[in-house]
């Protein structure tokens, strides 16, 4: 026996290599593109969403999906006062709103999805998910130079779909609303409802979509804020629970 | 190709520990919730009871900040957008947004500037384009005006007109001199750069790229991988 599992170890050792490579894909973070990419490289094949099924936090599933979309520029990451990355901080802030302590959306009921992509290609994951809302999860900035904490704008902003002739998503909107109230009354700033016609993430989702800055990155007391994402993450669990009137 | 991807995640994950004395709030969620299934309440109305309860503590406990009242943008009392001049005048404005005010035409406000008479389309673009890139004086800055740094307006590559179609080519390295990917600064430039240069009679389209690729400048401002083409109409 001992013979026989010598011989085999070779196989083995190739195989624990093999799956060790298939883990480390699979397990790749939802932060890919430090410098820039172009979405005309497919190179988030081996990249996974993470999915959040309510059943698995001992909740009824109430019928709803929520697709997350947390900040994946194209262009790159993007930077704020004292070191603050915002493509990672909105992941955090997408993995607590998800799933986080309790008192988030799979523990409400929700079948929830973090998108791992860039924005279009979350798109399409979203569409495919058969999502009933999608979020973008975003940090805002109003200055160029975000690491020298010298912004001139604070507040929540949260976008809905306004088409150039002024046709408004209702649900978009709705969504938006709460977002703003909730998530903005737990911000330094003063929050405002803002409407975009160009934006891909409010302009091509097939479920209503809101697009949330919930802080300004380059001004201290929102990047104070904004990594403190434990204490208001919820927040967006009770802006959807409120739109959708707590299903 | 596989688009969607995704892994369940393992439900036999320890609970997450939370430091309860930085969010006393937190576990009064959890409680109400509770106590009022227990007491036959429809589990939506349990969360809502426990979303008002946790967001009172919160607010009681100084767990949500104190909203700071950022100062107003003084250049919100400056005056609006106006008309603009007569055809036969060498008189133009250059537009810009005042903070984040609402990032439509309606919030923009304008900058008189002169013309050279006898330029070309091209030439008068181009020099709207830089006046656009290279943003309001020092002064106006320190009225709170968003603007690109002043070094973009020498990140100008090439402008083309041809029936109407106005094609702005910028050279690769104006993506680090502006905040373009926020949703606060790339709707309010757009919404300045459409209204200054529709002011060219001759201008019935506007299409942005960067090195000669029009994705490039649409990923860059969050719009998506098709390239955006701002027209006339649908600028208002």
């Amino acid at each position: 026996m001992k013979r026989r599992a010598l011989a085999q170890a070779p196989g083995k050792i190739v195989l624990g290599i093999l799956g060790g490579l298939l883990l480390a894909l699979a397990v790749q973070p939802a932060i890919a593109h430090q410098y820039g990419s172009s979405s005309s490289y497919d190179d988030h094949l081996g990249i996974y969403d993470s999915l959040y099924w309510p059943g698995n936090y001992g909740q009824a599933y109430n019928g709803y999906r929520i697709f997350l979309s947390p900040a994946h520029h194209w262009s790159g990451w993007k930077h704020g006062c004292s070191g603050y990355t915002e493509d990672l901080n909105m992941v955090a802030v997408a993995q607590e709103a998800a799933a986080g302590a309790g008192y988030d959306l799979a523990h409400r009921g929700y079948y929830v999805r973090v998108g791992a992509a860039d924005p279009d290609d979350n798109v399409r994951r979203s569409n495919s998910f058969g999502t009933d809302r999608h979020i973008a999860l975003h940090s805002n900035g109003s200055t160029n130079n975000g690491p020298a904490c010298q912004g001139k704008a604070g507040g929540t902003r949260s976008f809905y779909y306004r088409s150039s002739s002024g046709w408004e998503s209702p649900n978009g909107k709705a969504l938006a609303e709460q977002l703003r109230l909730r998530v903005g009354a737990g911000s330094p700033g003063a929050p405002d409802l803002k409407s975009s016609s160009r934006l891909y993430e409010l302009r091509t989702t097939s479920a209503p979509a809101a697009y949330l800055e919930a802080e300004f990155h380059d001004w201290a007391p929102g990047e104070t804020w904004l990594i403190d994402y434990e204490t208001w993450s919820w927040r967006i669990g009770w802006a959807v629970d409120m739109h959708l009137g707590y299903p | 190709m596989v688009l969607v991807d995704a892994r369940e995640m393992p439900s036999d994950l320890p609970p997450v520990q939370r430091d309860e004395s930085k969010n006393p709030c937190a576990d009064l969620w959890e409680r109400t919730r509770s106590e009022a299934r227990a007491n036959g309440a429809r589990d939506g109305d349990a969360r809502r009871q426990a979303d008002v309860a946790r967001a009172a503590c919160e607010s009681e406990r100084s767990v949500t900040p104190t909203p700071t009242s950022f100062a107003p943008s003084p250049c919100l009392g400056d005056q609006l957008g106006r008309q603009a001049p007569a055809a036969d005048s060498d008189a133009v404005y250059v537009y810009f947004p005042c903070g984040d005010a609402e990032p439509s035409a309606a919030g923009l406000r304008a900058f008189e500037r002169s013309l050279e008479p006898g330029l070309t389309v091209e030439q008068k673009a181009t020099t709207l384009v830089s006046w656009l890139l290279g943003g309001p004086g020092e002064t106006e800055r320190a009225r709170g005006y968003l603007a690109p740094d002043p070094v973009a307006a020498e990140h100008i590559a090439s402008v083309e007109w041809s029936g109407g179609a106005l094609r702005i080519d910028l050279a690769p390295g104006i993506e680090q001199t502006a905040p373009w990917s926020s949703a606060t600064f790339s709707t309010g430039f757009l919404a300045a750069m459409e209204q200054t240069l529709f002011q060219l009679d001759e201008v019935t389209t506007v299409e942005l790229s960067i090195g000669g690729e029009c994705r490039r400048f649409s990923e860059l401002v969050e719009f998506g991988p098709e390239c955006v083409v701002s027209t006339r109409e649908s600028t208002g």
